[in-house]
């Protein structure tokens, strides 16, 4: 109110100076004009014409008195002709006067002095023959003389009676412009009084003005500080949202994953196939309620506006083979099968978001297909503007009046469809939102009942060349025998991480803090280390900086509940090599041991590091480019496929040689498949091959090259090879 | 050669020297010029006919007045023509009318404009009746600064005699 009520003054106050203003000009203008006219040439004239006439007619009436005197010195011969002849010119001279000039004695509207001066006039001028006959005649008669005495006399008269008329005129004129001076002298003296007025106002309204804006300017400051206040304090809330977000995100996911981790343990023992549907059953639960936690954390990350997308360069066939390394399972499990065809693509950009996208879309595709196929095709655009990818398959479709209402949040195509299918319905929001915070657009073309193709297409950013991930990935060395130490604070998960490792072969020490870890790191007994990140006494960063800091190169992997780019990010700036998310499953497990433990066991070969000659070479990079180069990408991409599919034949037909005895047949078949490996890169396989036929070959030695095969295969998934057109075969 | 230098000599001559060989007049004397002047013909005094004031230097003045209505065109005698002619050495015209009016005029006034005594008004000789025979002129129009009572009141009609001072 006070805030406003001073707006408003101040607001008056200059109106009210505006309006002064004009005033003050009006005023002045005024004032200049009766100055202008006090002192104008006009009235000084007029003055001057009065006080003339006066003049004027005291001199007429002057030479008529001189004429008189000068008729009456001739009438006793007392002066010359010529004498007299003067007076009466001298007096005819004054008479133009009565008629013509500034300083005529006429005044308009006084008709008796017109009268009187038109009178003198005409008795002047009728004196002249008189005198011209006296010029002429050089004399004249008394009797004349005493004619124009009387004329003479008469003249004087008038004479006398105009100067008085004259002066009587002129004084009320004289009056009358006093009077005039006197009323412009007040009008003056008005003026200026109101000029002052009008200046002291303006100066009070200027002070007025002055204090308002002083006071404005206080209340904005304070309104500054209100609003700063306001702000911290809405930046406060966003910080306490956020922190309530990652806090519940890890609050919740800690025991669920608990929850999942035991169940599939539980699942791994159980023998009773009712108890193991069961647990089935409370397994995909579990994960549904994962995922719906995950997108619904993801959603409200989204609508607080904290996207923070990452600008990093990356491949996108990278992002669309590890999508579908994951949807390869699901899809096998529904007989599906998954085609996918991306051209080698260096982008700039957030590979995880592009990622979350195509998973999201690829995952849909897979759930809402019952049979058929699934296909994920990239394409640059020719313009080289957009990337799009688009995700089509052969399910259940979508009705055309559901298609608006898809991308919107909380919304799936009918309730059924969540009944039925599960999931949040957030899937496609998130989606959604986060193309567009990609510059991208996100859409759908369907047909029920015949299959769906959502696709979405974001801006071609290139990237720099990134480095083929290939050859980190291409050591393997048996799983079994490593050391590997898990930090873990939450007993539950510590339990379900170390089960599922001892399953997979390795060996477990467990730590239940940072400063734990980094003293048993110290001994640098292990190959692995699997890092939580949150933790009493010391994180899971610090103890990394503290594991790195004492010199040790041990691969760790950190785990981090939910998928915030700055945690990963923290996480490889620590110095950690890898993180993966929680939940904690077999399969993650496995493929991080397989992609991290290049090296061969430390506690069995402590001396020998790096051991990298005890595991073998998986896959044969050079040799896999150079094919690429000589036979082209699509021709190998057949060739792959045709040794996969012809793997698990030769299997079995190397376990029938084997319990028939044919050495020769199964020298034969070893000989094709080392033969078949070796052409393609498969140098694991191909050396596995080699060797069983070297030795006496038994059931553990197919087992074994059973392995390699399955690890090869699995490390052909997890990084694809670069501009690879292929199809994988489901897992069997 | 010495008849050259006799014209040299002559020539050399200053201008007063040969104003006091001022002519006497030969018709009825229209001004008397008296005072602090070198050059006279009548006793003290310097006797102007109508003839030697139309050898002076004449100017036409086109100018209006307070005592015409309209523009009048007024020509006659530069009074300074006139007062180098006397040989005038005072710094005052008492300049005096047949009535017996006179004013005094600065000397300075016939250097600053070119006051004239005007012998003719639009063409015609003034005569007594017509404010003549001598009418001392301001050229106004050309000096606006001049037109206000004081010099209205050095504009002296029917002249008789200038006594320099």
């Amino acid at each position: 109110m006070p805030r406003s009520a001073e707006t408003y003054l101040d607001r008056r106050a200059g109106l009210g100076l505006v309006a002064l203003a004009s005033i003050t000009a009006v005023i002045l203008v005024t004032i200049v004009t009766l100055f202008v006219n006090l002192n104008g040439h006009e009235e000084r004239a007029r003055e001057s014409v009065r006080e003339d006439a006066i003049w004027a007619a005291y001199q007429l009436h002057n030479e008529s008195a001189r004429l008189e005197m000068a008729i009456d010195d001739a009438m006793e011969g007392s002066i010359e002709v010529d004498e007299l002849l003067t007076s009466y010119d001298v007096l005819y001279s004054r008479t133009s006067f009565l008629k013509e000039g500034q300083y005529a004695v006429k005044f308009a509207g006084d008709s008796e002095i017109s009268v009187l001066s038109d009178r003198i006039h005409d008795a002047i001028m009728s004196l002249a023959p008189e005198f011209d006959t006296i010029a002429a005649t050089r004399g004249a008669t008394a009797g004349v003389l005493v004619s124009l005495a009387a004329r003479a006399a008469d003249i004087r008269s008038s004479g006398a009676e105009l100067l008085i008329e004259t002066n009587a005129n002129v004084n009320g004129s004289r009056v009358a412009a006093r009077d005039r001076a006197i009323a412009t002298m007040v009008q003056l003296a008005g003026g200026v009084g109101a000029l002052v007025v009008a200046f002291a106002s303006i100066v009070v309204l200027m002070a007025f003005q002055l204090v308002a804006n002083a006071k404005s300017r206080k209340a904005l400051q304070k309104l500054t500080l209100q609003h700063e206040g306001a702000r911290e304090a809405a930046e406060e809330g966003n910080r306490a949202k956020s922190a309530f977000l990652a806090t519940m995100s890890h609050e919740i996911r800690t025991p669920l994953n608990g929850i999942i981790g035991m169940v599939d343990l539980l699942e791994g023992d159980e023998t009773d196939d009712t108890k193991r549907r069961r647990l089935a059953t409370v397994r995909q639960s579990g994960d549904i309620l994962l995922e719906i936690i995950n997108d619904i954390l993801d959603f409200s990350r989204l609508e607080s506006g904290g996207i923070d997308l990452e600008h990093v360069s990356y491949r996108l066939e990278d992002v669309v083979e590890s999508v579908r390394t994951i949807v390869t399972d699901r899809a096998a499990s529904k007989g599906l099968s998954i085609t996918v065809d991306c051209p080698p693509a260096c982008l700039s950009g957030d590979p995880a978001r592009v990622r979350q996208v195509l998973m999201n879309l690829a995952g849909n595709a897979v759930k809402f297909t019952d049979a058929g196929s699934v296909s994920i095709v990239a394409v640059v655009e020719e313009t080289r503007e957009f990337v799009e990818v688009v995700v089509s398959d052969t399910g259940i479709g979508i009705p055309d009046e559901a298609k608006d209402r898809l991308f919107k949040e909380f919304s799936q195509v009918d309730s059924s469809i969540n009944r039925r299918y599960g999931g949040s319905g957030l899937g496609l929001a998130i989606c959604g939102r986060l193309v567009k915070s990609m510059g991208g657009e996100i859409g759908v073309t369907s047909r029920p009942g015949e299959g769906s193709a959502f696709w979405f297409r974001i801006p071609y950013v290139q990237g720099e060349a990134v480095p083929t991930t290939e050859n980190a990935t291409a050591y393997v060395a048996p799983i079994e025998r490593h050391r590997v130490l898990v930090v873990e604070d939450n007993a539950t998960n510590r339990d379900v991480a170390r089960q599922m490792l001892e399953r997979l072969g390795t060996e477990v020490d467990v730590a239940l803090d940072g400063l734990m870890a980094c003293d048993m790191a110290k001994a640098g007994r292990y190959d692995m280390v699997f890092m939580d990140m949150q933790m009493p006494i010391m994180d899971g960063l610090q103890a990394t900086r503290c594991i790195r800091g004492a010199g040790n190169p041990v691969a760790i992997v950190g785990l981090t509940a939910n998928a915030f780019v700055t945690d990963r990010e923290a996480c490889l700036d620590a110095g950690m090599d890898d993180f993966m998310t929680k939940p904690v499953n077999r399969a993650k497990l496995e493929t991080m041991l397989r992609t991290w433990l290049r090296d061969g066991p430390t506690s069995i070969t402590p001396s020998a590091r790096p051991a990298r000659e005890v595991g073998a070479l998986l896959i044969d990079v050079a040799q896999k480019e150079a094919l690429v180069e000589e036979i082209g990408p699509d021709l190998l991409s057949d060739i792959v496929s045709g040794f996969w599919s012809e793997a698990d034949k030769q299997l079995v037909a190397i376990a029938g040689a084997i319990a028939e005895g044919d050495r020769g047949a199964l020298d034969a078949l070893l000989h094709t498949m080392k033969g078949a490996a070796q052409t393609i890169g498969y140098a694991a396989v191909a050396q596995a091959a080699e060797s069983a036929r070297d030795q006496n070959i038994s059931h553990a030695g197919i087992g074994k090259l059973r392995d390699i095969l399955e690890a090869t295969r699995r490390a052909e998934t997890v990084s694809r090879p670069s501009g690879i057109r292929d199809t994988v075969p489901p897992a069997a | 050669m010495f008849k050259m230098l006799s014209i040299v000599a002559l020539a050399l001559l200053p201008v007063p020297a040969m104003a006091s060989e001022l002519d006497p007049p030969e018709g009825p004397v229209v001004l008397q010029v008296t005072g602090a002047i070198t050059a006279t013909n009548q006793g003290g005094s310097a006797a102007f006919d109508r003839h030697m004031l139309e050898a002076l230097q004449q100017r036409e003045t086109i100018t209006s007045t307070p005592w015409y209505d309209g523009k009048s065109t007024f020509s006659g005698p530069l009074v300074s023509s006139l007062l180098e002619a006397v040989g005038a050495t005072g710094d005052t015209a008492h300049v005096t009318a047949i009535n017996g009016y006179s004013a005094d005029i600065p000397l300075s006034d016939f250097d600053a404009a070119p006051v004239i005594l005007a012998t003719h008004l639009d063409g015609d000789e003034l005569t007594v009746r017509s404010k003549g025979p001598l009418f001392v002129i301001y050229p106004f129009d050309e000096h606006p600064e001049l037109y206000n009572e004081a010099y209205f009141g050095r504009s002296v009609w029917q002249v008789v005699s200038i006594e320099v001072r």
